[in-house]
């Protein structure tokens, strides 16, 4: 059940402002499958926008080109980001967030990391494409790219895995791997963003579903491992009411 | 299990100490020039450290010298190609490496021991260094290295180097033992040690910093909030790669309650539970969780001071028992 200041949506209603067959119209019913409450109509619609504008990132990343490698052997575009000494690219002065954040997709060739950082990239991304430009990189103005440890405070939440009944197109989730290989750290678990039904993007193993990122997990277990690989029943997404209000507050 | 590291250093590694990489380098090919079967007795010498023959490695595989290697040699060879890939590997190198034996385990230790003094040679050698100590850890549970390990993470993490490996390993070891160590990181002068050791100790009460932002425990508050739930810690598998806030480690309060000890590894009591501890844990399992903390804590406090008094107050009913655990320790959790 979805509540607007207390009251019961119809979700019919909602869904009527979407085209049939739509990315919305669908989301608003998997978000009816739940209890949800929102202070207005507008921030459960920046909510759908922003979800859905995080799929699509994800997409587009996936499509990018950007490699997969181990923080040790990362590597990022020098035109916009300085490679730092633990693996993580840090954004260079005098540089538009907003120019770095799309180079990344425009140029993706030139870009090598690890799943967490491609995750903190998706949600940049699906930012730069709810907000104004200039607000993006004023916000933003600072960025670094590796784990859940460098994010900005703004979207700080993403980091935060909590445990959730139902799974939402743009969220972040995430698989274990207890038996993984000790040679292969990287493949501890994989950070993911669910795309749909039983979709998910995850940087390394690309657009797969459940069983289908399981079976690659589990081939990267040590050897007599006994202990399959499997999705955790959490999830994090961006705060989306602090966003829309940075959003409104917003005036050029 | 076999010792690599007890003799005196061999010439190689006062070369080393002495002079550095290129010295070294250059030394050992002219020996090898020279003569082969030397250049081969060197690099095989008992006390060799790993660091030398690390830094030797490209001129051991240009010189085609793997063949003439002791075992220990050629399996630390085979480990630094398989994990940097630039180096020829053997053909047999899995079927070597995966061998679960004590022959092995000695190698890796050997390679952790004489090469953890020398971290920061190169990415490259950390990379192998972490590789080693998550084998050591995640596959022969070796604690003897776990405070050479906690050493080389703080020591990371001061110059801003990756240090995520090591503290999975650090993790996947299991080892209540390894907060102690941190622990000591509290008390550091450095501002970067004590952020790190705050983080890595975050499963227990800590105290709001100066500047408001992150919450972190005291030295001496950490040993005896530790000292009071070590028996009741399990690990959880939680981690920097999934979240920005793990918690990899929890109090069990259950067994707390019962003051019955749990394997940190996997959660199950030491000794089998009877009827009357289940039926205590489904009684305190329907209480409020800051009820399930009082009540765990007053338990263990009142098992370790009067065992009479608390096999008498475990019969109580859960309500007395929360009653008498408000009354004596005010409430608190």
């Amino acid at each position: 059940m979805i509540k607007i200041s207390g009251k019961e949506l119809d979700p019919k209603s909602l869904e009527s402002q979407y085209p049939q067959g739509s990315f919305e119209r669908s989301l608003i019913q998997a978000m009816s499958g739940s209890d949800r409450s929102y202070d207005s109509l507008a921030q459960l619609q920046f909510e759908i926008e922003m979800r859905k504008t995080t799929v699509n990132a994800a997409r587009e990343l996936y499509q990018s080109g950007m490699d997969f490698a181990i923080f040790r052997k990362s590597k990022c575009n020098p035109e916009y980001w300085n490679r730092a000494s633990d693996g993580g690219f840090v954004l260079k002065d005098n540089v538009k967030p907003s120019d770095a954040i799309l180079d990344i997709y425009q140029n993706g060739s030139y870009y090598a990391t690890e799943c967490a950082t491609a995750i903190v990239i998706v949600f940049l991304k699906a930012t730069l494409d709810v907000f104004p430009v200039e607000l993006f990189d004023h916000v933003f103005s600072k960025i670094t790219l590796m784990n859940w440890h460098h994010i900005n405070p703004v979207l700080r939440s993403i980091g935060i895995m909590k445990n959730v009944k139902v799974f939402l197109p743009g969220d972040r989730m995430y698989f274990i791997n207890p038996d993984v290989d000790p040679e292969k750290p990287e493949w501890q678990g994989e950070n993911v963003i669910m795309l749909g039904t039983d979709s998910f993007y995850g940087h390394g193993l690309g657009i797969a579903n459940q069983a289908a990122i399981i079976k690659e997990l589990n081939k990267r277990r040590r050897e007599g491992a006994d202990e399959s690989a499997y999705l955790l029943k959490q999830a994090s997404q961006p705060d989306y009411k602090k966003l829309l209000e940075i959003r409104q507050a917003y005036h050029p | 299990m076999q010792n690599h590291y007890s003799e005196a250093n061999g010439l190689l590694d006062r070369m080393l100490i002495n002079s550095g990489n290129e010295t070294l380098k250059a030394s050992f090919l002219k020996i090898a020039q020279k003569s082969r079967k030397q250049a081969v007795a060197l690099i095989n010498h008992n006390g060799l450290r790993f660091t030398t023959l690390y830094i030797l490695l490209p001129e051991i595989d240009g010189l085609s010298l793997y063949d003439d290697l002791i075992p220990r040699n050629q399996i630390a060879f085979t480990l630094c190609a398989k994990i940097l890939m630039d180096l020829k590997p053997s053909a047999d190198v899995n079927k070597q490496l995966s061998d679960n034996n004590d022959f092995i385990h000695s190698v890796l230790k050997w390679m952790f021991i004489t090469g953890a003094k020398d971290d920061g040679l190169s990415n490259e050698f950390d990379q192998v260094l972490d590789v080693v100590a998550s084998r050591l850890i995640r596959i022969y549970h070796d604690a003897d290295i776990l405070p050479e390990l906690v050493r080389i993470i703080f020591s990371r993490n001061r110059k801003g180097f990756y240090t995520n490996d090591l503290v999975w390993a650090l993790f996947g070891s299991r080892n209540p033992h390894i907060f102690r160590l941190i622990a000591k990181y509290l008390r550091s002068q450095r501002r970067a040690d004590v952020e790190l050791a705050g983080k890595l100790l975050k499963h227990a009460p800590g105290e709001e910093n100066s500047d408001g932002t992150e919450k972190r425990p005291q030295y001496s508050m950490y040993l005896s909030w530790f000292k009071e739930n070590q028996p009741y810690l399990y690990f959880t598998g939680e981690g920097f790669h999934q979240t920005s806030d793990p918690t990899p480690c929890c109090v069990d309060l259950g067994a707390k309650f019962l003051c019955k000890k749990i394997s940190p590894k996997d959660r199950k009591p030491i000794e089998p539970l009877t009827e009357a501890d289940n039926n205590h844990l489904d009684e305190f399992y329907r209480k409020k969780s800051a009820e399930e903390v009082l009540l765990a804590r007053y338990s263990h406090h009142l098992h370790s001071v009067n065992r009479k008094q608390w096999d008498r107050w475990m019969e109580y009913p859960i309500d007395k028992q929360v009653k008498i655990a408000k009354d004596r320790l005010g409430g608190a959790s």
